[in-house]
């Protein structure tokens, strides 16, 4: 797999690169500002770019903004945003900005070093990324009328995994069942939440994510 | 000449003339002894009337005629009235209500001018020589004392008895009567020329009346008709002269008797609150001029307008100063033709209004300063933190992640039995980057700066200890000023943690536009209030207020901005 690194703190930086090359992850170039992303990602052809979300000239949300240009230049290379913030709001974002194939990570994941390259792997392979932090965020979120109240626990746990952007084979293999369990508990939760049931990973994480930050 | 000599010759020879007439008739009786004896009455009031003529004729010439002097005269008419009403060849009845009339028209004028305008001697000076005219037009029409007496009642059918009168008496009646017309022409000019509001009431309503009292004698008197009197119908021209001029300059008496009246209830409504634009405003109605602006002087060089901002003159209108105590309180500024007319407004009430005004306008201006420097010190703060933060990320975030990066990859690496102390330092690792997060990011999130203020009431409702319920109607794209949305956010956290703190069970939020102001509602269940202040000060710098209701189960708290 091959990937570029955009971040403009140097050691971050370069910490990431010595990570991921310490798991066998090609690193084909590392720079310190989106503006060079393009000619890189032309030069390079890599599978994932990875994103820092802040960085110049604003020190805002550059990251998400590189990520949908990005997204919708080159349908075959995946992004992933690495951030510092933990709101839903700038998850949700790139999910509606970028379309599929994107992830948002905590900045902090860079510390667990198979959670880095485990979301590499599922980007190339497809999937949605979303930091479980912020799926635990909106699925904990506190409700009057819990919506979730109907759900079973293993509905829930299923749910969580949606939200994370996992595919139902990844969700079965995860727990330990088989992908038909997977996909009818998936039926259910959607039927119950009201949400229309998609195959589109990155549609269902989008809905899912939606609803959960949204309903009272 | 100035206009005040003008009518003090007026009045002189005014007053001349009617004492000439009363001297001329002392001891007089119209129909004889004959006919009718002079009774105890008559003469008493006719020596006193003469009396008092020569009097005010006295003291008119070497006093400089000061008002009181000729009021004398006109007390004078007022007692020869019985008089003369007590003779005549009409029904009389009708005599005395016309002599009486005039008389107590004259004594009325005497008295008004004593007492209301005494300071003003011109305007008192025309008054009363034009009450002199009335006084004297009655005297003429009612009495000749040089007609032949003996031939009463048929005299006025034959005019060769009118030939017994002396010549130097016609003479003296024929001067009489061009030194009225003289007067009466100088008055009409200047009643024309100058229309001073003031003077102007008073003479109109007495040419009112001399026309009224001119046509009753005329036609009640056939036998003595003055029609066939050439000496006598010259004395018709002065009253006819003065009533067109004085209905001329009736127009702007009553434009002045609305703008006293305007300025009277401008007094009222200023003094109970129910001003709307001002004094400004009033005087914009009552003058008819929408340059009307007051300017407040400065201690030092400038001026403040009505709203406290700063002000400068416009060298293009005139400016009126008003003064109080010696102190220039405020300068008027308007259309040169509005001058005379505002100082009839600039009454001592209005005075002291406008006073208020530059107090209010002195507070404002100090109020704006206060609050342009309250919302600075806050939006200081804010660039502080923000930058803190910007500070924070790049400094100690990264090398905490650093740190934790080389400690995850040291744990991979070292002997299982000394796992566990890395992981323990990763997690301390961990913890101290929630923390860092946390204390940066609580009351200014990145995402209210980003994304705006119902994102970051969404995200902030997602770690609320109690269910909040978020409702907004803001216009799709529409952000309100960063300002708002910080301290806005900032009430959102103070509610939903004193809330939390107090057993609240959950709390909604409602941000959108509400009468035509952006509105905040934040409201919790529960019971007692937190304490706002600071979030208070922060909607304050923002320009906005914060209301607290306190109901029996739930406390609501209200921000609104213009």
């Amino acid at each position: 797999m091959k990937v570029i690194v955009i971040d403009d703190m140097v050691l971050v930086r370069e910490g990431v690169v010595r990570i991921l090359r310490d798991h066998g992850v090609e690193v084909a170039a590392a720079a310190g500002s989106a503006e060079s992303v393009h000619a890189l990602v032309e030069t390079h052809d890599p599978d994932v770019v990875i994103l820092d979300i802040r960085m110049p000239p604003t020190f805002t949300d550059e990251g998400l903004r590189a990520a949908a240009e990005l997204r919708a230049a080159r349908p075959q290379t995946a992004v992933l945003v690495l951030s510092q913030y933990l709101d839903t709001a700038y998850a949700l974002q790139l999910l509606r900005e970028a379309p599929e194939r994107v992830g948002y990570l905590l900045k902090d994941r860079i510390m667990e070093l198979t959670t880095l390259t485990d979301a590499l792997r599922r980007l190339d392979e497809g999937e949605t990324v979303i930091d479980p932090t912020i799926v635990s965020r909106v699925l904990g979120r506190r409700r009057e009328r819990s919506s979730l109240a109907s759900l079973t626990p293993r509905e829930l746990e299923v749910l969580a995994l949606v939200a994370e952007g996992l595919s139902n084979r990844a969700i079965a293999t995860r727990l330990g069942v088989n992908e038909r369990t997977v996909e009818s508990h998936t039926t259910q939760v959607f039927q119950k939440l009201g949400l229309e049931t998609s195959t589109d990973i990155h549609r269902r994480v989008l809905a899912v994510l939606t609803y959960l930050r949204v309903d009272s | 000449v100035g206009r005040s000599t003008w009518a003090a010759w007026a009045v002189d020879a005014t007053a001349a003339g009617v004492a000439t007439g009363l001297l001329m008739t002392i001891g007089d009786d119209f129909f004889g002894p004959a006919y009718e004896p002079e009774t105890t009455v008559t003469q008493v009031c006719t020596w006193a009337a003469t009396g008092a003529a020569v009097l005010a004729l006295a003291i008119a010439v070497v006093g400089r005629h000061p008002p009181r002097a000729t009021g004398a005269g006109f007390v004078a008419l007022a007692l020869i009235a019985p008089g003369v009403a007590s003779v005549g060849t009409a029904p009389a009845w009708l005599r005395i209500i016309a002599v009486v009339a005039g008389s107590a028209l004259a004594l009325a004028i005497a008295r008004f001018t004593d007492a209301v305008l005494g300071a003003r001697s011109r305007v008192a000076d025309v008054a009363l020589a034009v009450a002199t005219i009335v006084a004297l037009t009655v005297r003429l029409l009612f009495r000749d004392p040089f007609r032949e007496l003996r031939c009463a009642p048929y005299c006025g059918d034959n005019p060769l008895l009118l030939a017994a009168r002396p010549q130097w008496v016609t003479t003296a009646d024929r001067v009489l009567a061009a030194v009225t017309v003289c007067w009466s022409v100088a008055a009409a000019v200047l009643i024309v020329r100058t229309r001073p509001s003031t003077w102007v009431r008073t003479t109109s309503a007495l040419a009112v009346a001399a026309a009224a009292i001119f046509a009753v004698t005329w036609w009640a008197q056939p036998g003595l008709t003055i029609w066939g009197d050439p000496t006598q119908r010259v004395t018709i021209v002065p009253p006819l002269l003065l009533t067109v001029a004085l209905l001329l300059a009736t127009y702007p008496d009553v434009q002045a008797w609305r703008t006293r009246r305007q300025v009277r209830k401008l007094a009222t409504d200023l003094a109970t609150g129910h001003s709307s634009g001002g004094v400004a405003g009033h005087l914009q109605q009552v003058l008819r001029d929408g340059s009307v602006r007051f300017l407040f002087p400065l201690a030092t060089d400038g001026y403040l307008d009505v709203a406290g901002h700063g002000a400068a003159r416009d060298p293009q209108l005139t400016a009126t100063t008003i003064e109080r105590d010696g102190q220039a309180v405020a300068l008027v500024e308007h259309q040169p033709e509005s001058s005379g007319l505002l100082r009839a407004t600039l009454t001592p009430a209005v005075t002291i209004v406008v006073e208020n005004e530059r107090l209010r306008a002195l507070a404002l201006a100090e109020l704006d300063e206060l609050r342009a420097s309250r919302r600075r010190i806050v939006e200081r703060a804010d660039e502080t933190r923000r930058r803190l933060e910007r500070d924070l990320h790049d400094g100690a975030q990264q090398r905490l992640l650093l740190l934790g990066m080389q400690l995850a990859r040291a744990a991979a690496t070292a002997p299982p039995s000394e796992r566990n102390r890395y992981v323990d330092a990763i997690r301390h690792t961990q913890d101290a980057l929630d923390e860092l997060r946390t204390l940066v990011h609580e009351r200014l999130p990145p995402v209210l700066h980003e994304l705006g203020l119902v994102e970051a009431l969404r995200s902030l409702a997602e770690t609320a200890p109690i269910p909040v319920l978020i409702e907004d109607d803001l216009p799709a794209g529409h952000r309100p000023a960063i300002g708002i949305e910080r301290a806005l956010y900032g009430l959102a956290v103070s509610v939903i943690a004193g809330g939390a703190a107090r057993g609240a069970s959950k709390a909604t939020i409602f941000v959108g536009e509400r009468s035509g102001r952006l509105t905040a509602t934040v409201t919790r269940d529960g019971t007692g209030p937190i304490d706002p202040t600071d979030d208070e000060d922060r909607i304050g710098a923002a320009g906005g207020s914060l209301a607290v209701t306190i109901a029996t189960n739930d406390v609501e708290y209200v921000a609104s901005f213009p």
